[in-house]
């Protein structure tokens, strides 16, 4: 990028537009492997608005986030989901779904670092004071755990 | 009489430059009793105790150097390092901006300012600083940290940076070029290199708590009882993903022809799992204190 020197001495943080440190990788790992994929979705997405980016991962996220609905009303409602969901029983048991789900989770917790990689890297190197990572992580986690909750409920009542 | 506040003022500078502040605070003590209210040697002692790690004593005396001479460039440099140091990244840039206009051929300057974009997270305007930075100073320190600081944050993990090779050939003796190379060997794995480098730091300045942080952590991680953590550090979260992936298949499959072995399994994974999370922090403190 190539800018003049009155661009480069042109102020560009307003209050509004200083980042700040993101929730740690670790945070991040924690929270998508013990809260799921939506937990895991939505430590990434406090990320984004903490780094003032949430524009551009916004639409990510969307699409992500749409994936995983439609995955699952697929898996409780369709065949094909019927017939999945038998043989994911048939190879690892009961907790198949569990697992499944960990996986996807763990999947997000890999788009999330791939998205704020630099970012990440700059608050380690630069030392910047990490928020703490538990109180966000245990709210993305039992977000999560009740829209799951509710969804099996609707599912339940066959909304 | 002013001869002599010269004399003591440079003799203060000079002590200020080899981050002798003991002894700069001697002469300082005795200086500020002869001459109590001259700005620069109030600027001094807020120096010293910038060094020194105490950033709200050195900015309250920072404040009244400003009342004082407003226009000082030293002084908004140390306004700028202390907004810098306190993270008050808006007010900072507001400074180093204004003094850039100014001097808008001053190398270092730039420098310092693409460090304020690197902590807003703003690489590419730090990489355009540093680039403006450079032509007018090809081996300004500041910009050719900043630019390897940027390196170390965009390129993957223990890749040759150029400006770091520059900082190395111009300034092999310079804090913040060991740092760098600790961290990049760090970054390629070579902890033992890292932490050489890093105990060198701390034997030239035992006060600095940044770098004894830095020693007792490579310290820590080159311990002989974080050896069987060597695959984590390898291949980071991907490792710790992949261990949890095999490990679950391996207990799955076990399970089939023998429960008991594959409970055994379980229990050896689960319990390295924790020893990975718990170890290491433990471990750190002991050092710390040590």
């Amino acid at each position: 990028m190539t800018m003049s020197r009155d661009e480069l001495l042109r102020p560009s943080l307003g209050d509004a537009d200083a980042a700040g440190a993101p929730y740690s990788v670790r945070a991040t790992f924690l929270t998508a492997f013990f809260g799921g994929p939506l937990a895991a979705l939505a430590i990434i997405a406090l990320n984004s608005v903490r780094l003032r980016r949430w524009l551009p991962d916004l639409p990510v996220l969307g699409v992500v986030l749409v994936g995983f609905i439609a995955l699952v009303l697929a898996l409780d409602r369709t065949d094909w989901g019927g017939s999945f969901r038998a043989y994911l029983y048939g190879m690892a048991g009961q907790r198949a779904l569990t697992y499944l789900f960990r996986l996807i989770a763990l999947g997000f917790f890999g788009l999330g670092y791939a998205l704020h990689r630099k970012e990440q890297r700059s608050a380690d190197l630069v030392g910047m004071a990490r928020p703490n990572g538990w109180i966000a992580g245990i709210a993305c986690g039992i977000g999560g755990l009740v829209v799951q909750v509710a969804f099996a409920q609707f599912s339940r009542a066959g909304l | 009489m002013t001869g002599s506040l010269q004399q003591t003022i440079a003799e203060i500078d000079a002590l200020l430059e080899r981050r002798r502040t003991a002894q700069a605070r001697v002469r300082l003590q005795g200086a500020l009793a002869e001459y109590p209210n001259d700005w620069r040697l109030i600027l001094q002692a807020s120096w010293v105790e910038y060094l020194d790690g105490h950033f709200d004593a050195a900015m309250a005396m920072l404040q009244q150097v400003l009342a004082q001479a407003p226009q000082s460039q030293p002084a908004r440099a140390l306004l700028f390092e202390l907004q810098l140091e306190k993270n008050e990244l808006v007010g900072a840039e507001q400074v180093i901006v204004q003094l850039l206009r100014e001097q808008p051929e001053a190398a270092h300057y730039y420098g310092r300012y693409a460090e304020v974009m690197i902590r807003a997270m703003q690489l590419q305007k730090a990489r355009a600083l540093c680039r403006e930075g450079l032509k007018y100073n090809a081996d300004d320190p500041s910009c050719l940290a900043a630019d390897s600081l940027c390196d170390l944050i965009e390129r993957p993990r223990g890749a040759t940076s150029h400006s770091l090779q520059q900082l190395l050939v111009y300034h092999p003796q310079w804090l913040r070029t060991l740092v760098l190379v600790a961290v990049t060997l760090h970054d390629r794995g070579d902890y033992n290199g890292a932490l050489r480098i890093a105990q060198e730091l701390v034997r030239a300045q035992p006060d600095n708590p940044d770098l004894v942080q830095l020693a007792a952590e490579l310290k820590a991680t080159t311990h002989w009882s974080l050896l069987p953590l060597w695959p984590l550090r390898r291949w980071g979260w991907g490792g710790s993903i992949a261990l949890w992936l095999l490990g679950m298949v391996a207990v799955h499959t076990l399970a089939r022809s023998n429960p008991v072995a594959a409970a055994i399994l379980g229990f050896c994974i689960f319990g390295y799992a924790v020893y990975s999370w718990v170890w290491p922090p433990i471990l750190r403190r002991w050092v710390f204190k040590v």
